[in-house]
């Protein structure tokens, strides 16, 4: 064993060429510590499909969040309403018990009895709508919406029920305006009352009784939607068309009860019992609601074109 | 591990691997560089992964002996199904007996004690006194394992009379 083995200084050169290579080579492709190397395509691909699923779960994550506030902050609302409602209803309950045991004693009228149990019915409608309302919140996470084209929610037509609590309502106010006006007909009957709170009452009979015709059509309307028979488009069309044909009748009623009262105001006038100037203003009213007619009748006339 | 720290592993122990690869394959350059190499790239491999060893070139020399044995055990297995044994075993140190690669395959295929000090004696060129001290046993019992691993090599190869090495 006396040989010396020296390595060949031309092999020790390139070996450690190749070496200080494979190391920049190696070194390239190493992957951080702990974690496995892989191509650098797939990284790239990996990391636009994590950046852009990253994005999308953002935004998801932003639309639920905003979402889930929105409906949380909607219930709140919508509770306290209930909540008010009740208290308005326990409030108007005690009201008309006092008022039914005053009236029984005499010490005020019947009529006015009437009035509070007719409240009492109105603050119980309220509170179902209110009611309602809170159910659909729940179920859809966003606030009511009466269009007539809104979704079912959760197998329940809100609309619909929101448009049966209002004919209630407005047949409520149709019962109250019935006792007046037979009050008011007593009244003239007997001169205490002119003639004018008559038309006056008549004429918002009328506008109420237009109310319950345009929201039947509106139910009506509701129903083929739901069914399938009419698109939204002609929902919205004859949406409009209801409003129109109400506000018509409105207008007609407003401008019969004006033509009356200018009538007598021109008779009373006539004989002193009046001043001109309040002859004039009746005038300048009825010219206004013969303008209010005119495009009442315009808009009903446009919305049947389009249908 | 930084590539100067790479490097200049590679500068300090690519003579002393050499050498030692050098010894066992009886002088054969070719496979000497090629053994030496491999290790190399083995060590890169494993120390990027893992560390650097405490002493780089016992690792080294480890892992080329190792590659030399399974080198051989598989020329071996190749000449047994008719190819020709070590073809660049016939080198320049073919003439000394444990210069070559037959000799270096009968010493490991010994007990791990016997190889040790035989390797240690003969290819390495300790004397009995450095073999004992790093084997923490005495000179006698060293010179009686080197008898003994003598005798087992003689038992293995009849033809091979081992010899050399230092003598206190």
């Amino acid at each position: 064993m006396t040989k010396t083995y020296e390595p060949d200084g031309r092999f020790v050169e390139r070996l450690e060429w190749q070496l200080a290579s494979e190391y920049r080579r190696a070194n390239r492709l190493k992957a951080a510590p702990g974690k496995v190397a892989v191509p650098r395509r797939m990284v790239a691909v990996t990391l636009v499909a994590g950046v852009l699923l990253a994005g999308v779960a953002a935004i998801k994550a932003a639309d639920y969040i905003r979402d889930s506030w929105r409906k949380s902050l909607e219930i709140a609302r919508v509770g306290t309403e209930v909540q008010l409602k009740k208290a308005h209803l326990e409030s108007t309950r005690e009201m008309a018990a006092r008022a039914e045991t005053l009236a029984s004693s005499g010490l005020i009228r019947e009529e006015e009895s009437q009035v509070l149990k007719l409240g009492v019915e109105k603050a119980a409608l309220d509170l179902d709508r209110s009611l309602l309302n809170l159910d659909e919140v729940k179920a859809s996470g966003v606030a009511p919406r009466d269009e007539l084209y809104a979704p079912v929610m959760g197998g329940r037509d809100f609309v619909s029920e929101r448009l049966k609590i209002r004919i209630k309502d407005v047949e409520r106010d149709l019962e109250l305006l019935g006792s007046r006006l037979d009050r008011a007909k007593q009244l003239v009957e007997v001169g205490v009352a002119s003639g004018e709170e008559l038309d006056r009452i008549q004429a918002e009979i009328a506008a109420r009784k237009a109310m319950i015709d345009e929201t039947r059509k509106r139910i009506d309307l509701r129903k083929r939607y739901v069914a399938g028979e009419v698109t939204a488009q002609e929902v919205e069309i004859g949406d409009r068309m209801a409003v129109a044909e109400k506000n018509l009748h409105e207008a007609q009623a407003r401008v019969d009860s004006l033509m009356k009262q200018l009538e007598r105001s021109q008779a009373q006038e006539a004989v002193g019992m009046i001043s001109p100037r309040e002859t004039s203003q009746l005038r300048y009213a009825l010219d206004a609601a013969q303008a209010e007619l005119k495009l009442a009748a315009l808009e009903v006339d446009v919305l049947g074109r389009i249908k | 591990m930084l590539e100067q720290e790479w490097l200049n592993i590679y500068r300090e122990t690519v003579r002393p691997l050499y050498g030692y690869m050098g010894k066992r394959t009886g002088g054969n350059q070719a496979l000497t560089e090629d053994i030496v190499q491999e290790s190399y790239l083995r060590a890169l491999d494993h120390w990027n992964l893992k560390s650097v060893p405490d002493i780089p070139l016992a690792w080294l020399k480890r892992v080329a002996r190792n590659i030399l044995i399974d080198y051989l055990r598989q020329k071996k297995w190749d000449a047994k199904a008719g190819a020709e044994i070590y073809p660049d075993a016939r080198g320049e140190g073919s003439e000394d007996t444990f210069e070559s690669l037959e000799m270096f395959l009968a010493v490991t295929s010994l007990g791990r004690k016997k190889a040790r000090i035989l390797e240690a004696f003969y290819y390495d060129g300790l004397s009995v006194r450095e073999i004992a001290s790093e084997m923490a046993i005495s000179e006698r019992a060293v010179e009686g394992l080197l008898r003994r691993a003598r005798q087992s090599l003689k038992s293995l190869l009849p033809d091979s009379t081992p010899n050399g090495g230092k003598n206190d």
